[in-house]
Order: structure tokens, then C-alpha cells, then sequence
């Protein structure tokens, strides 16, 4: 890991994962909002849903799934990948809490037992498979 | 979930991982003297047109399924991405990777039954 003894709190490398990871939750419920509100417009393509982008919310999430990935590249130039994408896993957790917080979506024991066991498997194959992106 | 929707969500994953692999292609042959720009080009076209349909396809999956059940999906990309450089790189898969790679599986398969 690079020497961020004197960089602003803001570009360190774990407020910058931090950050990807909240915008990335952020990005997926406004991108599902715009998507659900995409139903009212009938006619619209069945399968891609094209009318999606005619709301603002999508263009939001868009633009934050976009500064997430940014914010994710500039981490990768300051920290191991391996410990960089264990950290990262976080989001599996933090987009269902976010739907639940925020689309009011239940989740069953069962769904909160699968995301633990993806979330785990996601640790475990872990670095190998990053490092080549 | 129907079984289409889960097809869908992990088609959605392979061309999120094909796609990937396209642009990082192209960007390695940018350091390449003198530039292939044809292998550049296709290979960008590729990589957008993919991650083009991962992004509609997930717009229209997220319409009618909750985000919760279909977030996991996203995790089936480092296995895919790990089973694609032992099948067509052969590239060697840990022991811990495929316990990883096991455990994606059996996660994603909950999601999509509960």
C-alpha cells in the first residue's frame, strides 16, 4: 500500500471504498426506482427496459454507478486488489439492507442465509480473479 | 423466481464479465507498438455492446424482481470470471476458489428459491 500519511482524509484509500461501495447501493436502488416506474409506461420494450432511462432517478443512479467505479479504480492504484476486493464485498450486504431500508422489500431468512453464503463465496475466490481485470 | 428470470439474471453476469474482458483487452493492446487500432476497435465495440445488454437486461429484471433477490446474482462474476481463465486460459483454480465458487452457488440458488 502506497504512503497516505499526508493525503486528506478524503483520498484515502478506505473513505474512497467506503465511498464506492455507498454509491454503488445508492446507484442500484435508484436505478430499481427508476426501473419500477418505468412500468407505468405502457408499450415499452418487454425484455430491456429502454423506458427506464426516460426517468431522472435512472440518470442518477447511472452517473452514481459511474463516480462508484471511479472512486473503485482510484482505490485499486492505492491498495492491494486482494484486500481491496474482500473490503469491497461489503456491498453485498449493503444493497439488501438498502432495499430493505428503502424499497421496503422484505427479506426471508432463507434470502439473508443466501446472501451470506454469496457473500463468503465471494471472499473465498476473492483475489485470483480480480487481479486479471 | 421463474426459471427465464434466473437464466436472464446469469446471462446478465456473462456478458457483465465478457465485457469486461473485451475493454481490458483493448486497453492491454493500446501499449502495444505499433497499435493494432482494427483489434482496438473491435474489441471496444465488443465490450460496449456487452455491457450494453448486461445494462438493459438487468433495467428489465429489476422492473419485476426485488433488488434483494437479484443483487446476488452479481456475485456469480468472480466465479465466472475464475471458470472462464480455467476453461479457455488454463489457468489453475485453488482449492479455496472452488470452495468459493461452490458457495456462490449454493447462495445464489437460495436467493432464487426463497
Amino acid at each position: 500500500m502506497r504512503d497516505t500519511r499526508h493525503q486528506a482524509w478524503y483520498l484515502g484509500p478506505c473513505f474512497q471504498l467506503g465511498l464506492s461501495a455507498v454509491l454503488l447501493s445508492a446507484a442500484e436502488v435508484l436505478m430499481k426506482k427508476g426501473a419500477t416506474a418505468s412500468l407505468i409506461l405502457t408499450g415499452m420494450t418487454p425484455l430491456f427496459n429502454v423506458g427506464a432511462l426516460t426517468w431522472s432517478v435512472t440518470w442518477i443512479g447511472i452517473v452514481l454507478y459511474v463516480v462508484s467505479f471511479i472512486s473503485w479504480l482510484y482505490v485499486l492504484r492505492l491498495m492491494p486488489v486482494t484486500q481491496a476486493y474482500c473490503l469491497i464485498s461489503v456491498v453485498h450486504v449493503l444493497v439488501p439492507a438498502a432495499a430493505w431500508l428503502f424499497l421496503l422489500e422484505s427479506i426471508s431468512l432463507s434470502r439473508a442465509a443466501g446472501i451470506a453464503l454469496v457473500l463468503g463465496g465471494t471472499l473465498l475466490v476473492g483475489a485470483p480473479t480480480t487481479q486479471r481485470l | 423466481m421463474t426459471l427465464l428470470a434466473a437464466s436472464m439474471c446469469v446471462l446478465c453476469q456473462f456478458c457483465l464479465v465478457i465485457g469486461q474482458l473485451l475493454l481490458k483487452h483493448a486497453m492491454n493492446a493500446t501499449r502495444l507498438v505499433p497499435v493494432p487500432w482494427a483489434a482496438v476497435g473491435w474489441n471496444l465495440a465488443g465490450g460496449i455492446s456487452s455491457l450494453g445488454l448486461w445494462f438493459f437486461t438487468w433495467l428489465g429484471l429489476l422492473r419485476d424482481w426485488e433488488l434483494s433477490r437479484l443483487f446476488p446474482f452479481e456475485g456469480l462474476s468472480p466465479p465466472l470470471l475464475a471458470l472462464g481463465a480455467w476453461i479457455f486460459l488454463g489457468e489453475r483454480i485453488s482449492p479455496r476458489a472452488w470452495a468459493g465458487i461452490v458457495l456462490v452457488g449454493c447462495g445464489v440458488a437460495l436467493v432464487a428459491e426463497g
